[in-house]
């Protein structure tokens, strides 16, 4: 039989993963805005450059955010 | 041997190049970091005001030497940007970008279509103004600012589209 302990770690672990894929899928639609940007430029149509760079300062902001949080638990552990 | 290199170089190989997933993490976040201030460099890029350029005044020809509905090469800024002058009516001059916005072929004047036209894939823009009449072209002609001064036309900057 599993300690609470073992399924603490197990479910820390989870929960690692999924903010890493999280992390991931923030990461591709940062290069996506991007590329978009830069074709959009490039084309001589650079609407979307602004949108674009707000959404990307989010999700950085929401990356950091999740690291803080991650090396905050670990200090607690 | 085996025993002496191990003394020499007590970090495993494969324990040296393993990277955590917290590691990991952190490349992750930095990458982030960098694509957010790629785009907000693009934006600042994108921001910059860009609409009209003005260069040096250079004198194109006489107004008396362009034919009523016909037209007049010249380069400008530089001699190698070519540029084309047209009368499409007594006393109206317009002056226009020769590049097509598609590949940057020659465009010619229809003065019976009233439109400038691209060979190469059937490109056509209005002599009024440039915009794009039909053809892949993507934008408009960029526009020769022009004015006439004693009986001279004179270029003073080029207006994007």
């Amino acid at each position: 039989m599993r300690s609470p302990a073992s399924f603490r770690k197990r479910q820390r672990s989870t929960v690692f993963v999924s903010l890493l894929l999280f992390q991931l899928v923030l990461i591709i639609l940062q290069l996506w805005l991007f590329i978009s940007a830069l074709e959009g430029i490039l084309a001589h149509e650079p609407g979307m450059a602004i949108p674009g760079a707000i959404v990307s300062a989010i999700c950085l902001a929401a990356n950091t955010w999740m690291l803080l949080g991650l090396n905050r638990t670990d200090h607690e552990h | 041997m085996e025993k002496k290199l191990a003394d020499d170089f007590p970090v495993d190989w494969e324990e040296d190049q393993y990277v955590t997933r917290r590691e990991f993490f952190k490349f992750m976040t930095l990458a982030s970091g960098g694509l957010a201030v790629g785009s907000a460099a693009l934006a600042g890029y994108a921001a910059l005001p860009r609409g009209q350029r003005h260069f040096d005044r250079a004198v194109v020809a006489a107004a008396a030497d362009v034919p009523v509905a016909g037209f007049l090469a010249f380069t400008y800024p530089r001699p190698t940007d070519p540029c084309i002058l047209l009368q499409p009516q007594p006393g109206k001059f317009v002056a226009y970008s020769r590049r097509c916005t598609h590949l940057s072929c020659p465009v010619e004047y229809q003065p019976d279509h009233q439109r400038l036209y691209c060979p190469c894939h059937n490109g056509a823009f209005s002599q009024d103004d440039g915009h794009v009449l039909q053809g892949p072209p993507p934008r408009a002609l960029p526009q020769i600012q022009i004015q006439i001064e004693d009986g001279f036309v004179v270029a003073t900057g080029v207006k994007d589209a």
